[in-house]
């Protein structure tokens, strides 16, 4: 099969031969002398001590039964994790551009260390952690007049003044409302602020800046990745010797016929495999060793990569639960304490989960033995005939929703996507991403109110000239130099964001030591 | 009535943290740049091991023993809970780790967390019984230590800013720049910027993130040029005729090192300082591979 050397599209083949080895070793030396006749020290034959082995290998070659087998690897993944169908992607004029979130308002504030008034009714002072600054450092919620509430304990207290001299510093100034209280606050306690000053009847105005939001930007700049080959017009001219049959297959296993689109694939097959990584695990360039405008082996500053899906999460707010593979993720003591937490947060409450095969396998372990944890005897199904119930199904319904495609309880609803590549061990894959579940929020995300895809491709273009991929073929024997050689590149831009990582969840197995 | 103990306190924080590229607003670019660098919550799994000694035959021997975290329960053992029935409360049995970091008191309802957070030898990587193979959550951080090392880092930037503004000087109202050892310190840190005053501000950015690499870099950077230039005077590859410097075995001019009588040292820092700039980049290849021939010749003599 015959593919055309040039295409505007990624091809990809998975075969790992190269040229060279096809050529040049030994090895393949002893497979085109398979046939008996010829007797050097490369004979097949001779060189497996088995003079039949020679023939029958002959015959297979003639008889093209060689063939790839497997499972193809999943080069683009990640990519595919959000289809372009439902994540078009955005194309941006600029080579740096920022993304402003503001997707986790909060009307509490923690403070640095615990601190007490020495009498009743009398003012303390207390410093506010670092993070819940804004403007510079220069603002915090509290502001004078304002009332900070002990919500468990129903204390009220007013603000009688911000000290912001230290930037991310500021110290409050608080005083208990009731006169018999000793004021207190204490550090890991949320402590609401209501941004309104209590006044008499005959008030006059005092104005107070205060902060109303703290917001992230994530700076997006793009990666730019290629790869080159080049090959001899003389290989193409005949095949050496007894070369009658395809060494090189496609995807499917199907043989192909030239060398040269075997090279280009590889070249296509690079430059995926780097941008499909990048995406799932990469952060941006920041060595200055690795950048250089003038070395065409290193990065220019103007495409450092970004962040991509893993460290945007993890490292951007993501809720990660760590929790024992052995035992599988359970819905019940796992999933509903993530619940409870994600409604305090009035998070989230519909995902969709991508997981590898052994999570799977573990969540559905733990959700058979649900049932037996009930222990209900003879009616060994009643968890899952009560499910039913709740969710107007019949129980069989239930259980195969549970096994399998679905869970919903109360208002939460998770839906599981397997990801054939997390349990890949050629590739991305390994012990830790097969057991590892990736919560994509299903709502929660928007931009001005309405909902957009958690993940974002961009592309940089202007003026029809784009990043897109592209692919290069140069016939030598046409330039200055003349040479007899094909040559070509593939190479394509991209950059990604993921959106409000907090509304994100990893469930990361905890691989015991 | 004896003072009351100080109750005993841990302070942990996440080991697992990095940039993440989420910029608290406002921030960027300030010695004060809050960057997300960490889960928003991290749930800590409530089972793991830790060490016990068992005494078997009078000897005693070391044994893992696995411990369970229950809330408002101090007793980690496992084989001790079920012995007295206590069954896990899985919704509540649960340690959170928020934005990175926590604290905890061995007092009341919070000795069981504090013992479990310190005692498993999973999750906590300050343990040093830590099984070789795990993969830690957390570590104990000492509230002093972290204090001294952050005011070190702010010495360190302090030097590193201060060497940056020592760059410019302000004569007569008026800034003067070293520019050509501006741009090539600009040239060694990838800074791009048109003005000599933006060039001066980013390089303080730089070396207020990163004081410890920027020092070592430009002591090293400007050492090398600057032993490069001693090392061709020693071997007598170039001299300087008055205030120009030229090769003594070609009659060709490196440099003209400016007007004013100079010292010697003086007259080596501004050639120095010229070939670490882009224009005297091809100067300073030449000057290299003359003192390298240099160097042969004296060797094989």
């Amino acid at each position: 099969m015959a593919t055309p050397v040039f295409s505007n599209r990624p091809k990809v083949c998975t075969k790992q031969l190269s040229l060279d080895e096809t050529l040049t070793l030994p090895k393949f030396n002893a497979f085109i002398e398979g046939n008996p006749d010829t007797n050097t020290g490369n004979n097949f034959a001779n060189a497996c001590g088995d003079p039949n082995l020679g023939t029958t290998f002959y015959k297979n070659v003639v008889n093209q039964l060689i063939r790839c087998a497997g499972e193809n690897i999943d080069i683009n993944f990640v990519r595919d994790l959000f289809p372009i169908d439902s994540a078009p992607t955005k194309m941006v004029d600029t080579k740096r551009w920022y993304n402003h979130y503001m997707c986790d308002t909060n009307m509490n504030i923690y403070f640095a260390a615990g601190s007490t008034a020495t009498t009743a009714s009398g003012t303390f002072v207390a410093q506010i952690l670092k993070q819940f600054h804004g403007g510079s450092g220069q603002y915090t919620l509290p502001a004078s007049g304002y009332s900070l509430w002990d919500k468990d304990a129903m204390i009220e207290y007013r603000v009688i003044s911000v000290d912001s001299t230290t930037p991310y510093a500021h110290k409050v100034t608080l005083q208990p409302t009731d006169e018999t209280v000793i004021g207190s606050v204490k550090v890991n306690v949320p402590y609401l602020v209501t941004p309104a000053r209590q006044v008499g009847g005959c008030s006059c105005k005092e104005i107070t800046n205060s902060l109303s939001t703290i917001g992230y930007s994530q700076e997006v700049r793009p990666l730019r990745v290629r790869r080159d080959w080049e090959i001899c017009i003389d290989i193409l001219r005949g095949y050496l010797d007894k070369i009658q049959y395809a060494v090189i297959y496609d995807l499917q296993g199907n043989p192909m016929d030239s060398f040269d689109v075997y090279e280009a694939q590889q070249a296509r097959l690079g430059v995926q495999m780097a941008l499909n990584i990048a995406a799932f695990w990469g952060t941006p360039t920041t060595n200055p060793a690795l950048i250089d405008n003038l070395d065409n082996t290193k990065i220019d500053e103007f495409y450092p990569g970004f962040y991509g899906l893993m460290p945007s999460l993890r490292y951007g707010g993501a809720v990660v639960y760590g929790f024992n593979p052995s035992e599988g993720f359970d819905m019940e003591n796992d999933g509903e304490p993530l619940f409870l937490w994600q409604d305090s947060q009035k998070r989230t409450h519909k995902f969709l989960i991508m997981h590898g095969l052994a999570w799977k396998f573990g969540t559905n372990n733990r959700a058979n033995k649900l049932v037996a944890r009930t222990d209900v005897g003879s009616n060994i199904w009643e968890a899952y005939r009560r499910m039913g119930t709740l969710s107007n199904e019949t129980y069989e319904q239930a259980m195969v929703k549970f096994g399998v495609k679905k869970y919903e309880y109360e208002s939460f609803e998770l839906d599981t996507k397997l990801i054939g590549a997390f349990s890949d061990a050629r590739y991305a894959g390994s012990s830790y991403w097969s057991n590892i579940g990736i919560c994509a929020p299903k709502h929660g995300v928007k931009q001005n109110g309405r909902d957009i895809n958690p993940v974002e491709f961009y592309q940089t273009g202007k003026n029809g000239w784009t990043g897109d991929y592209f692919e290069a073929y140069v016939d030598q024997r046409y330039t200055a130099e003349m040479c007899e050689k094909l040559s070509g590149y593939s190479a394509e831009s991209m950059a990604m964001a993921t959106h409000c990582p907090e509304l994100w969840i990893i469930l990361e197995p905890k691989i015991a030591a | 009535m004896a003072a009351k103990e100080k109750v005993p306190t841990i302070f942990i924080e996440l080991v697992d943290k990095k940039g993440s590229g989420f910029i608290l607003d406002g921030t960027e670019g300030t010695r004060y740049e809050v960057e997300l660098n960490c889960p928003s919550v991290y749930f800590v799994p409530s089972e793991s091991f830790r060490y016990k000694d068992k005494v078997e035959d009078g000897k005693t021997t070391r044994v893992l023993e696995r411990i369970r975290f229950q809330m408002n329960n101090p007793e980690l053992s496992v084989e001790a809970q079920d012995k007295a029935g206590w069954k896990p409360q899985p919704r509540q049995d649960k340690i959170m780790i928020l934005n990175g970091s926590a604290t905890f008191a061995r007092e009341g309802a919070n000795v069981g967390t504090y013992d479990y957070i310190l005692q498993n030898i999973e999750f906590n990587a300050s343990n040093p019984d830590i099984l070789s193979n795990a993969r830690p959550i957390y570590k104990v951080v000492d509230l002093n230590k972290l204090q001294e090392e952050k005011n070190e880092g702010e010495l360190m930037a302090h030097e590193a800013r201060s060497f940056v503004y020592s760059l410019q000087e302000k004569k007569a109202g008026v800034w003067i720049y070293q520019t050509e050892r501006i741009d090539a310190l600009c040239e060694l840190f990838n800074v791009y910027a048109e003005l000599p005053s933006s060039k001066v501000e980013a390089l303080a950015g730089i070396a207020t993130r990163m004081p410890d690499m920027f020092l070592n870099k430009v002591v090293k950077f400007e050492q090398t040029i600057t032993t490069l230039v001693a090392h061709a005077l020693q071997l007598n590859v170039i001299k300087f005729e008055g205030n120009t410097a030229t090769y003594i075995g070609k009659n060709k001019i490196i440099k003209n090192l400016g007007a004013g009588k100079m010292a010697e040292d003086e007259k080596v820092e501004i050639l120095a300082t010229y070939l670490r700039t882009k224009d005297g980049y091809e100067a300073k290849q030449e000057l290299e591979a003359e003192v390298s021939a240099a160097k042969e010749k004296k060797a094989d003599s």
